[in-house]
């Protein structure tokens, strides 16, 4: 049994403590008697909040944690991984493939690279870190939030994801595809692709925060092709059906050129990369569909309707480069070398 | 003059700060000791596994107290005789038939039948004592995939009973997996249940089943009538946070982790809080205790889901 320390006018106190807690019980007796949800809704989580805690018992067997857990201010226990798992890990919902080794999601547990720009709402960060300055479950996830239609589960996101707000909140780098070719969300059979692309969203239509199926979270089992990259573009832009316009230009070579070096190194935009086998992009790698075209550099109107003869659009990395595009690479003597040796009409004369 | 008047005197002529301290202190001065069950670790069993556990769920104790052990990371179970070496190893990750996507739950039948909780694949998986496959049990109800958390036998082998958590509902089957009845609903009421996990079967033939989320354990007959309940939301002693598992000694004694809380208590078949389990220092601290089974020797094993660790404990007399 419970044993408490005596007290010599404890027990005058207690009475009379008992007595006001007889009044306030006849008087909540008119009220409906809340359900065990109702009384634990907020302490599900927030553990501080517990009435044990309120009333100062000392016989806790969890002390308290106080709100927030650390000086940053960032996190409070009731986010804290412990809480999560505390129901997801197969007792109650199942999401213990979330940290299963080698599952394919979103990186957890780093800190944003350079080029991540988190928005801030009424000067607090949309998507929190957690009080390491790390990404969390809670940086895209929060108990309050609610149904996601979209996914038809409760996700709890902090952000529709319907139109890619919650991906490109973070990825602003990455162009909208909004109303490009590229924007599945419209209709795959707008691209050529796979009728049965379920169109969810913006970016979830290829892309998938967890259980991804290729590199660069897609969502499809990607398509075989000479690299992981050339997989998830000829996932639509299969061989013999159209839109695929198969380049003469040799690919899955391994390249290392001083310009595509400096290019990879100086991460920009418009850097031309080549694919290591995993489809990172590498200082040796190979060329792949995506060395030249950006499937997320959008010009909505040059990408969908590209005037004839101009090599703008078609999602290429450079722009206005008509003419010029092989120079970028192999440098201004391509051009000269292009028009006598290796022109397609040259070589039929 | 009345004592409690001698009192209100004495606190109007404190400092004001005085009396703030005194009210801080006031917790302490009404604090209490926990009871504790005395338990020590004696051994972990699967230590040597390889690979390493991961993510072990459950446990359970089949005959010649051999121990299973539900490592739902590796997507098997690992089979430990009772002096600790490792016999086999049973599912493994895959889609053919005896290969297992998210197991939890275990339960061994009195013939030494082996029943899988195949949460991922919404079916019950057969293994022999040894590990040798025998058959899988798809699990609907009404057309609905079943995600079943835990299987226990019952005392004469002719019913497995299964928590479905996602229906809330706790299903009865017979051995060859024919749906018999069933029981429960989503709700907080007497017989609903807001995510059942884990089940044991007491002496008498009947089902607890711990409810997570309405932080309880409800008792039932075979037949899915309530006959007791216990448990509370909180962290008192004889509260529950989220109790996960629950095994049943000898003595009718009922065990239930918490898997938050890190700890193990003691409740008497009627309900009532004994305990917890500790030592001098207070209440032993597991982390994120899930599975619990108990050998023929009395001694508990627990599974630890976050770091991987299944440990057998001498339990002492209760106090």
């Amino acid at each position: 049994m419970i044993r408490r320390s005596r007290c010599p006018w404890r027990a005058d106190w207690l009475a009379g403590v008992a007595l006001a807690a007889a009044i306030a019980s006849v008087s909540a007796l008119a009220a409906e008697p809340a359900s065990v949800g109702e009384q634990y809704k907020c302490p599900t989580c927030h553990i501080d909040r517990l009435k044990e805690y309120r009333s100062q018992q000392a016989d806790v067997l969890l002390p308290e944690e106080p709100t927030p857990l650390e000086p940053t201010g960032r996190q409070d226990v009731a986010s804290t991984p412990a809480m999560c798992l505390s129901c997801h890990d197969g007792f109650v919902k199942d999401s213990r493939i979330l940290w299963r080794e080698g599952h394919r999601a979103h990186p957890l547990g780093i800190e944003p690279g350079a080029g991540i720009a988190a928005p801030q709402v009424a000067g607090e960060p949309a998507f929190p870190l957690n009080q390491d300055g790390k990404v969390y479950c809670g940086s895209c996830h929060t108990a309050h939030a609610g149904e996601d239609e979209l996914v038809g589960a409760p996700t709890f996101m902090r952000m529709d994801p319907a139109n890619g707000q919650i991906c490109q909140g973070c990825h602003q780098r990455l162009h909208t595809v909004l109303d490009t070719s590229h924007d599945l969300s419209l209709g795959a059979d707008r691209a050529g692709g796979p009728r049965d692309f379920q169109p969810k969203g913006l970016c979830g239509t290829c892309h998938v925060a967890h259980g991804a199926r290729g590199p660069l979270l897609w969502a499809r089992t990607p398509a075989a092709g000479n690299t992981a990259v050339d997989g998830l573009c000829r996932t639509c832009h299969k061989i013999g059906k159209a839109p695929l316009h198969e380049s003469d230009h040799p690919i899955a070579v391994q390249v290392w050129s001083q310009q595509l070096r400096e290019s990879v190194r100086s991460k920009s935009t418009t850097a031309m990369p080549v694919f290591d086998a995993k489809g990172h992009a590498a200082q040796l790698g190979a060329i792949g569909c995506a060395t030249c075209h950006e499937p997320h550099r959008a010009d909505s109107a040059a990408d969908v309707e590209p005037e004839a003869g101009s090599s703008d659009g078609y999602f290429l990395r450079l722009q206005d480069s008509a003419g010029f595009l092989c120079a970028d690479c192999h440098g201004p003597r391509s051009l000269f070398l292009y028009k006598y040796f290796h022109s397609a009409q040259t070589r039929r004369r | 003059m009345p004592r409690y008047l001698r009192y209100q005197s004495l606190l109007a002529s404190l400092p004001q700060r005085v009396l703030a301290a005194w009210l801080c202190a006031l917790p302490t001065l009404v604090s209490a000791a926990v009871p504790i069950w005395s338990v020590h670790a004696t051994g972990e069993p699967a230590a040597a596994a390889n690979p390493a556990l991961s993510w072990p769920a459950d446990v359970a104790v089949g005959r010649e107290d051999r121990l299973y052990i539900c490592d739902s990371g590796n997507q098997r179970v690992v089979i430990v005789a009772a002096t600790g070496n490792r016999l086999a190893i049973a599912g493994g990750a895959g889609a053919g038939d005896a290969e297992l996507r998210d197991p939890v739950g275990l339960g061994v039948a009195p013939d030494g039948t082996l029943y899988v909780a195949d949460r991922g694949r919404h079916r019950l998986v057969a293994f022999g004592p040894d590990g040798a496959f025998l058959r899988a049990i798809p699990l609907e109800y009404v057309g609905a995939p079943v995600s079943p958390v835990d299987v226990a036998a019952a005392t004469d082998g002719r019913e497995l009973y299964v928590t479905a958590s996602n229906l809330h509902r706790v299903l009865v089957l017979d051995s060859g997996g024919r749906l018999l009845r069933s029981w429960g609903g989503f709700g907080e009421g007497d017989g609903q249940f807001r995510f059942p996990a884990t089940l044991a079967i007491g002496a008498d033939g009947s089902v607890y089943v711990v409810d997570v989320l309405n932080t309880r354990v409800q008792v039932f007959d075979r037949d899915g009538t309530l006959l007791r309940k216990f448990g509370k939301p909180g962290v008192l002693p004889g509260s529950l946070f989220r109790p996960k598992g629950i095994a049943i000694d000898r003595g009718g004694r009922v065990l239930v982790s918490d898997s938050y809380v890190g700890v193990v208590q003691a409740f008497s078949a009627e309900g009532n809080f004994l305990a917890v389990l500790g030592d001098q220092d207070g209440p032993h601290r597991f982390i994120t205790p899930t599975g619990l089974a108990l050998d023929s020797a009395g001694r508990l094993v627990v599974s630890e889901m976050q770091p991987g660790k299944v440990i057998v404990h001498e339990l002492g007399a209760l106090p």
